[in-house]
């Protein structure tokens, strides 16, 4: 029986931006949960952080 | 997680066993039994069903009473309880077919798993897919450090065990999601990719699939490369520690080559020997007639000079005392009548023929006397000095012996030698096999890379810049920066797992011998305990660094996993034997879900070693075994055969403690 490991310290501590490690975070869960890893509705979130007026880098 | 109940039917010596540790509190299982009792086939046993490990023999005891004409059905059942009182029950069983004289095994079809699944509140589950929630309990990744052989551990560290660790370090980093997430994501941005080259036209599709085609080939190279040089690099690793094995071998051969001429020098002294003493009979035989005719001669010179002394002067001839015989004269001028001259004269006349006689002879004799005693001197120094001979030969040959057993006791077998040879000679093979692959990878990989350049400028020549292509361009970037962010995130886990584990395993031995000891764990997951005055470490020590890392996954890194080890106290030495199970104790006291199950014999559970976990109160069990029906049982308490054995360390101790 696994506790909290080390990728999801390594996430929390992670300095990447928060859409990017959302967007980690909704694939791990999806995968976790027995989910389609690109499922509609993780393509829908790709699309909408990635939408024309959204800026890739954060900033 | 805890070990609640085993149940071992129809394996090794158990014909039917129910061990039930119940929700005992102390987290401390010790189950005592020395040799031959079932120690190992209780950790087999769990190793079959918890890890696919190989399955112990069929009972004896079961086939004395069913008879070998049916396949028998053993199993093993055991439950596990995690947090919050959630229990896993894992039964796997198989039929075994016996032949009739004992010696065959056959499987009868598949094992079966079945499983359950209790959940406080809820109705029992039955598992379908028993394998994966058992690989989410106990993950066999981890198989190494939850069931264990103490003894085995000393070499743990030595070779072969890069790959274990390192599985164990992924395990504890839980890479596996990551690893999906990371696939997920380049499948979405090859998805993305080819939605950008449709959008431009059939040649940019072309070179997409090119770019796509190429992507694979290098990423294949790539891991054929990474994995064909720590292959190299583990052969040559293992090749260092064969050569330090050959090296001792080169030792034992010198003084195998010694043997050798020892065997010579003993058999050339022991035909000498031999010879020796032929020609000592033979000499001894030959001689003897000299011995008794010098010692005859003796006698008779000896006999002469008496005579001399006596007075008998050789100067009165025989026929002078004849005459005066005759005459009736005397020597002294009397006329015999005394009875007693005439009868000293005759005597005289006897000892003078003798004294004649020998005086005529005597200078010739004399001679050869000489010869005869000369020879005699020479034959018996010889034999004295060949007897000499002969016993320092046997000496020598003594002292021989002794050191040739010296040399064939501190030998390694010569089929050890052979085995080890053969893997020196397999792993320069594979380590130059696998530099030659990494070699031609290598440059492969360069080519297909220049290629896979082309490729792409290809295809962003071709790309025709269109508003669908532009949300497709800015998903591509945006999964970009996620697959960089996820293998960072990946590296930094991993990372964090082997630094917390070194930690703590520093932590660790600060308390077996403060400042003297240091571990590392490499990037490439070798674990290296050194010291600071770079000594040897000894068996016991790496032993003792195998717990360390057993420890410290459960410690540091919270793994709740139960320690089930045989042998568990082995070569540890006592300051080690302390220092564990200090650290058993305050490992299972720190949390009530922890667990460590010890099988051991008298030598390592023995009345010292009971005070130091007195405190924790453990459950003591032990094996009680039936030569007879070749059965055990386990019941609670001390061994009462430990406690009457006059050569058991509990010899007495009852008494002591009434």
């Amino acid at each position: 029986m696994r506790n909290k490991n080390a990728i999801d310290d390594a996430l929390e501590n992670s300095t990447a931006n928060a859409d990017v490690l959302g967007y980690l975070k909704l694939i791990s869960t999806a995968i976790q949960e027995g989910e389609n890893s690109s499922s509609q509705k993780i393509l829908l979130e790709l699309e909408r952080l990635t939408a024309a007026e959204q800026d890739v880098d954060g900033k | 997680m805890k070990i609640r109940s085993i149940e071992i039917c129809s394996l090794g010596v158990y014909s039917n066993i129910q061990l039930d540790f119940g929700d005992d509190p102390s987290g401390l299982i010790f189950i005592n039994g020395n040799n031959g009792r079932g120690k190992t086939t209780l950790i087999n046993s769990l190793k079959w069903c918890l890890f696919s490990g190989s399955r112990p023999p069929v009972a004896e005891s079961t086939t004395r009473v069913k008879g070998t004409r049916d396949p028998i059905l053993v199993s093993v059942a055991i439950e596990l309880l995690g947090k919050d009182g959630v229990s896993l029950l894992v039964e796997k069983s198989q039929l075994v077919s016996v032949s009739d004289d004992l010696k065959r095994e056959t499987s009868v079809g598949q094992p079966t798993m079945q499983g359950k699944l209790r959940i406080p509140g809820q109705p029992t589950k039955d598992l379908q897919d028993v394998q994966s929630y058992l690989d989410l309990w106990l993950p066999k990744r981890l198989e190494d450090f939850i069931l264990f052989d103490a003894e085995q551990l000393a070499n743990f560290f030595n070779t072969g065990t890069r790959v274990a660790v390192e599985t164990a370090v992924l395990e504890l980093a839980g890479v596996d999601n990551l690893d999906e997430v990371l696939e997920a994501l380049r499948s979405q941005k090859i998805v993305a990719e080819r939605a950008v080259a449709k959008s431009s036209g059939a040649s940019a599709e072309t070179h997409q699939k090119d770019v796509e085609r190429l992507e694979t080939l290098v990423s294949e190279l790539e891991t054929a490369l990474t994995q064909s040089k720590q292959a190299a690099e583990q052969a040559s690793a293992d090749l260092a520690q064969v050569e330090r094995d050959l090296t001792r071998f080169d030792i034992l051969r010198e003084r195998l080559d010694k043997e050798k001429e020892l065997r010579s020098d003993v058999e050339i002294k022991s035909k000498e020997l031999s010879g020796e003493n032929a020609r000592f009979i033979s000499e001894l035989v030959k001689k003897s007639h000299l011995f008794m005719a010098g010692d005859c001669l003796l006698e008779v010179e000896k006999f002469y000079n008496q005579g001399l002394a006596a007075g008998y002067p050789l100067s009165y001839p025989t026929e002078v005392l004849r005459e005066l015989l005759e005459s009736e004269e005397c020597i002294c001028g009397c006329n015999l009548d005394s009875t007693n001259h005439r009868e000293n004269i005759l005597r005289l006349i006897e000892r003078q023929k003798i004294a004649e006689g020998v005086d005529q002879s005597l200078p010739q004799t004399r001679n050869q006397t000489m010869g005869i005693i000369s020879t005699i001197h020479a034959t018996r120094n010889f034999l004295v000095s060949t007897n000499r001979h002969i016993s320092s030969l046997g000496q020598d040959i003594q002292s021989l012996e002794r050191e040739l057993e010296d040399i064939d006791n501190s030998l390694a077998t010569p089929d050890e030698w052979q085995s080890k040879l053969d893997l020196e000679r397999k792993l320069r093979a594979r380590q130059k096999s696998e530099q030659e692959k990494a070699r031609k990878y290598d440059s492969e990989l360069y080519v297909q890379r220049t290629k896979l350049d082309g490729a792409r400028r290809e295809l962003l020549k071709a790309s025709k810049t269109s508003s669908d292509s532009g949300k497709f361009r800015r998903q591509i970037e945006f999964l970009k920066i996620c697959i960089e962010t996820a293998v960072r995130v990946r590296q930094q886990a991993i990372q964090n797992v082997r630094q917390s584990l070194e930690d703590s395993m520093n932590s660790q031995y600060a308390n077996i011998k403060a400042g003297t000891y240091r571990v590392t764990i490499s990037d490439r997951f070798e674990v290296r305990l050194e010291n600071a005055d770079a000594q040897t470490v000894s068996e016991g020590e790496k032993m003792s660094l195998a717990y360390a890392f057993a420890i410290a996954i459960r410690d540091s890194l919270h793994m709740e996993l139960p320690l089930v080890v045989d042998s568990a106290f082995g070569r540890l030495s006592s300051d080690n034997r302390y220092w564990l199970s200090k650290a058993l104790v305050d490992l299972v006291s720190k949390d009530s879900s922890r667990q460590a199950v010890f099988l051991m014999h008298d030598i390592e559970y023995n009345p010292q070693t009971r005070k130091v976990f007195q405190a924790s109160t453990p459950l003591e069990l032990y094996m009680d075994h039936n030569p007879q029906q070749k059965t055990t049982t386990i019941l609670q308490g001390i061994d009462p055969a430990w406690l009457s054995a006059e050569e058991s360390p509990w010899f007495g101790w009852a008494e002591e403690q009434k």
